[in-house]
Order: C-alpha cells, then structure tokens, then sequence
C-alpha cells in the first residue's frame, strides 16, 4: 500500500473515531437523560400512590360523614316526633283544640324536616359518588302507569286530569326501577302543585336510540330567567295556595342526579302562564352493551378498590338456567347475574380472585344434575386484561375450561 | 300476660318516648341503654321481642345482635332494628342473619306498632308450630 493510501485510511480513521467519540458523548448524554426520567416516573409513581391512598381515605370520610349526619340529625327528630304525636294521641293527657291545632303544625314541620334530611342526604350520597344503581331491562310504560294510578286520588281532589299518552304498549330500557319511580314522582307531584285546573299528561315514547318520557302541564309555567335554575338545590318558586306538603327543593335536583347517572338527560321547557314541560331521556342498550356496562362498571370498581374481579361465564345453561342462578346467588352473595342470552349465563365477582371463584363454581356444579353438560369459564381482571375492552373480548370467546 | 319488650338505645330520650308509646299499647318494658348491659338484660328478662338500636357505642346493635345469637336462650327472641343508616348493605345483611324486621328514625309510631305486633304474632305461631311437631 502506498503512502497516499495509507494517509487517506488514516483519515478515515480519524474521521470515524471522532464519529463514534461524537456518538459515545450523545449517547451518554441520553443515558443521563433516561436516567433522570426513570427517577422522576418513580417519584411521580410515589406521588400517585400517595394521592391514591389519601383519595382513599377521603371516600370513607365521606360515607362516615353521611352515615354519621344521618344518624346524628335523625336522633334528636325521633324523640321530637315521638313526643308530639304522643302528646297528639292523648297518652299522657288530654289536650284542648288549640294545643292540638299548634301541636299538628309541629308535626307536620318535624315531618318536613326529615324529608329535608333524607333529600340532602341522597344527594350528599349521588354527588359522592355513593349511589349503585341497579339497572334492569324494565318496561317503562310500564313503571310510568304505575306511578299515575299512585296519584289519581290526589289528583281526582285536585281537580286536575291526570293524561297518559304512550307509544307502545311496553317499552323495555335499561334502568334502575326505583330511581325512575322516584323521578316520575318528583315530576308529577311537582306538575300537580303548579297546576290549578287542567290537566297533566305523562308521555312515553320509543325513538329509534332512545326512550323519551314527558311530564307536561297546563300550571302557571316558569318565567323565562328561572329556567337556568330549575334543576339546582333549594330552587322553589311560588307554587299555588292550598293543602299538601311543602317541598325540600331537592326534588329536581335529584331527579337530574338520577337521570344523568342513567347517562340519559333531562330538561325543561315553559313559559310563564302557558305550562311546563319536564322530559327526559335514556339511552336503550342492547344485550352486549348491557353486559359490557356491567363489566366495565364492576371493574372501574375493582381499580377504585384495588381488589381482584372475576367473571364467571356458564355456557349451556338452556334448561337449567333457573336452577343455576338460584345457586349461583346461594353460593356467591355479591354475584351480579347478567344472561347473556338464553344459554348464557354471566356472574359478576368482584373482589374475589380466580381461586376462590373456581371454588365457587365448582361446589355450585356440584350441585346441579351432573348429566346436564354444563360447562363454565373464567376471566379475571388483572390476569386477563386491565381493561374493559380485554375483558369483554374473552368474555364472548367460547370458555374453555371445567366440563362437568 | 302482657308480652315484655326489651328496649336498646343509647340515648335515654329514645328509650323513653318508645317506652311510654309501648305501655300505652299495653306491652311490659325493660330497657338497657348499652350493649353489654343489653345482653344481660336478655338473659335475665327473657323478653318476647327485643327492639335494638343498630349504632350504640359500647357492643353496638350488631354485636349484640351476634351476641345474643350465640346463645341458646336468647337466639331465639326476635329482633326488630332502629336505624338511622343509610347502608342497604347493612340491613340486608342483619336481615339475612335473623333480625325480624327494621325501623328508620324518625320512625311512625303507627309503623313501629304494626311491625311490633306482627313480630310477636309470628313468633308465637312459630312456638305453636314447633309445639304441634
């Protein structure tokens, strides 16, 4: 080789040693990078744990604190009660018309007071979160026509017509029953005190995503800036002179809490002197969407807690469903049975691992008729996923597992 | 003879006023206003129904609720509840364990009466059906 050559690989030499030393420094550099990024995630992690742990503790402070205002609040209101209406009943003496008359106003404040306390109290409860819906394919018409004959008494004195108008016969929505009797209550009671003479209709109408109900009135109607307000806490405008109870004013307010937890909504429409009308609407699920609500529900749970989730799947249940989910809830308290369709059945565990669920199902089959061929599988939340999607996917795969 | 209700509350002014509504309906009464003086009180007086505020300091409802279980000659006596909780998972479980029935403070004398009555009624048929074999 000559010298030219030698100088030019020299060069090059040179030229890719400055190359790596160049590519040496950048990656140290990195390296020094990574490192500090890992050490802030660890420190981020700690923090996370430590917000976790203190958001923990916050929960319970509020259950402790509902609990215990309810308990401290219906105490002394007990003794009050007691004592007017014993004192109104004659049993420790007679009374004159005055002392009853004053005596009765007494009561019946007492009596407000503590419907007070049980709306603050379920709202305390919504708002923290506290509240476990169970909902149910149910047939709203249903549910709405029993809600009406509850007040055709009070309305028949009232003088005003109590109207129905539904679409369909039945209509089937996935909701929680008493919240939504809870609900056509607060809308009617409240339609019937604003309403001198005329009439409310109650309406259930199936659309194609959704069911909408209506409470609609020919009362006084709602001046135009109170609209934004109607919904909030302790909201009462002037209702018409008479008899009845008077309202907390948390009605609305519960009502929306309930209905925005359906993941439905509501609202009102009205003007002053021409009626109002209160509707509301909630979304309708199919049988996949119901089941994927319950686990995603049940796991968001089991993330909150910190505690394991698993759900058993029976498969060819057919005759035998009625049996299976009798067990089921004898041996699995806190089971959430969901059919998945008529040869499938779901139950819902949360806090338990996958051992005990597997002792569950197994002493479960063992007693049901052995000649059945019933067959069961397991997905469990963290083994099988951390998400509701995973979840769901092994869920509709076919369960490979015990064969009885 | 008159049936005999024990009456367990904490507070003495709750024990009064369900006292006083009790005799007026023509029951025999005997209170205790803590949990372990509450069992003592079962085992002595042997009571036909025992009316059991769930939230008591010393031994608290539920504790004596078990407590009472446990032993022969007081696991029998019915158990009605008071309650100002609002935990459903509470009341389903003290009723799966036994407890007849629940009253929620500010309770209706009328209700506390009827639930009252209906719990003795039960037991006494129960005895008889257990008499007859």
């Amino acid at each position: 080789m000559d010298d030219k050559n030698l100088q030019d690989l020299e060069q090059k030499y040179k030229s890719i040693a400055e190359e790596l030393e160049k590519a040496k420094e950048e990656l140290n550099l990195q390296t020094w990078g990574l490192t500090k990024t890992n050490d802030a995630i660890k420190i981020l992690y700690k923090e996370l744990e430590k917000k976790n742990k203190e958001l923990q503790k916050l929960d319970k402070l509020k259950t402790d604190f509902i609990n215990t205002v309810s308990h401290e609040l219906r105490t002394p209101l007990t003794t009050i009660r007691e004592c007017i209406s014993q004192i109104l009943d004659g049993i420790h003496g007679s009374t004159n018309d005055a002392q009853r008359e004053f005596l009765s106003i007494c009561l019946g404040d007492v009596d407000r007071l503590k419907r007070m306390i049980d709306d603050l109290l379920d709202i305390a409860k919504l708002e923290a979160g506290k509240v476990k819906i169970a909902r149910r394919q149910l047939d709203m018409a249903g549910l709405a026509r029993g809600v009406i004959a509850a007040f055709l008494p009070k309305a028949k004195s009232m003088n005003v017509e109590l109207r129905e108008k539904f679409s369909a016969e039945k209509m089937m929505v996935y909701a929680d029953k008493d919240s939504m009797i809870r609900v056509f209550t607060n809308l009617i009671g409240n339609a019937l005190k604003f309403t001198n003479n005329g009439y409310v209709e109650i309406s259930v109408t199936e659309m194609p995503e959704y069911i909408e109900c209506c409470v609609a009135d020919t009362g006084r109607g709602i001046a135009e800036d109170d609209l934004p307000k109607v919904f909030g806490k302790f909201q009462q405008f002037d209702r018409k002179e008479g008899g009845g109870e008077k309202g907390t004013g948390l009605g609305l307010s519960i009502s929306k809490n309930i209905i925005d937890l359906h993941h439905g909504k509501i609202w009102v429409e009205s003007k002053l002197h021409e009626g109002a009308r209160f509707i509301f609407t909630l979304p309708k699920y199919t049988e996949d969407q119901i089941l994927k609500e319950h686990v995603a529900e049940a796991l968001q749970e089991a993330v909150k807690q910190n505690t394991p989730l698993t759900i058993l799947v029976f498969a060819d249940i057919n005759s035998v469903a009625k049996d299976l989910e009798r067990l089921v809830r004898q041996n699995l308290r806190h089971a959430d049975v969901i059919f998945k369709n008529t040869h499938t059945m779901l139950a819902v565990l949360p806090g338990m691992g996958r051992e005990d669920a597997r002792e569950g199902a197994e002493k479960i089959l063992a007693g049901m008729d052995m000649s059945k061929g019933i067959s069961y599988g397991m997905v469990s939340f963290p083994e099988d996923g951390n998400t509701a999607e995973l979840l769901y996917a092994k869920i509709t795969q076919r369960p490979s597992a015990s064969h009885v | 003879m008159p049936k005999k209700i024990l009456i367990v509350d904490d507070e003495i002014n709750v024990i009064r006023v369900i006292a006083a509504r009790l005799k007026a309906s023509h029951y025999d009464v005997v209170t205790a206003s803590d949990g372990l003086y509450a069992v003592q009180k079962a085992h002595e007086e042997k009571p036909d129904l025992i009316i059991l505020d769930v939230r008591m300091p010393v031994g608290g409802g539920r504790g004596v609720f078990e407590n009472l279980r446990m032993t022969s000659d007081t696991m029998m006596i019915p158990v009605i509840f008071i309650t100002a909780y609002a935990d459903d998972d509470l009341r389903r479980y003290l009723l799966e364990m036994g407890a007849v029935d629940f009253v929620t403070k500010p309770f209706n004398a009328d209700e506390l009466l009827e639930k009252v009555k209906k719990a003795l009624k039960e037991e006494v048929e129960k005895k008889e059906a257990e008499k007859n074999g």
